[in-house]
């Protein structure tokens, strides 16, 4: 087995539109399980995979359950600057989240070996 | 990528023998994305690299191409997402190994090189 190689999951997705979104953060949380470091991105509407009312998203079950299962495991996302909506209820769980920069996700992807973007 | 498809090469440089690529496919057969992974994955092969192909999402559909099964016939190992396959109820595959997540995660960790293609 090879040394474990950190893993960007960048997700631009938006989850009110498209399925994908929750997909790669079910993928994001597999790698995770499999004890490999993740640094999970959220890029403009994927921010919305932390709305509170998931019933407007699409697999809106799925992505309560995902991300409540990250947050059990204490993964946090980072959110693009900017991004998240003004609405008070976004991230109503309490998700650990902070912020990240252009420049920041561009550290960050300097850093990755290997990068899952949806 | 989609002309890398046409006649892939992974460079003149790349001495690939017994070395391990892995590839994930997570968009349907018909995207220009399993073109990509099944040239790059034979080109893997013509230089004697061991080749992992993970299908998943979308990617679930064409575990029964031909195209992929070809790569297969010459080595390449083929997983499918179980997961996936249920959520589309899709039969699972003879032709496939089918499996969750932990999969991924130990081919995104024991490959030399891993592309996701979404």
């Amino acid at each position: 087995m090879a040394e474990r190689q950190s893993v960007l999951v960048l997700i631009s997705e938006d989850p009110r539109a498209s399925h994908r979104a929750n997909e790669a953060m079910r993928i994001a949380l597999g790698i995770v399980a499999g004890e490999t470091p993740v640094d999970i991105v959220l890029a403009g509407p994927a921010v919305h995979l932390l709305d509170e009312n998931t019933d407007d998203l699409v697999d809106g079950d799925d992505i309560a359950k995902f991300r409540a299962a990250l947050k059990k495991l204490a993964v946090p996302f980072q959110v693009e600057e900017g991004a998240p909506p003004a609405d008070p209820s976004w991230n109503a769980d309490g998700h650990p989240v902070a912020t990240i920069t252009p420049d920041g996700i561009a550290r960050l992807v300097a850093k990755a070996k290997r990068f899952l973007v949806f | 990528m989609t002309l890398l498809s046409l006649g892939a090469t992974l460079g003149p440089v790349m001495e690939l023998t017994k070395r391990k690529l892995g590839l994930m496919v997570s968009t349907a057969p018909e995207h220009p994305n399993l073109d990509t992974a099944v040239g790059l994955g034979r080109a893997a092969l013509d230089r004697g690299a061991e080749v992992y192909l993970y299908l998943i999402d979308d990617g679930v559909a064409g575990v029964e191409d031909p195209r992929v099964q070809a790569l297969a016939d010459r080595g390449a190992k083929l997983f499918v997402c179980a997961y996936g396959c249920q959520k589309r109820r899709q039969p699972l595959s003879d032709k496939a190994t089918n499996c969750g997540l932990v999969v991924l995660a130990d081919i995104v960790n024991a490959t030399d090189r891993f592309l996701a293609l979404n």
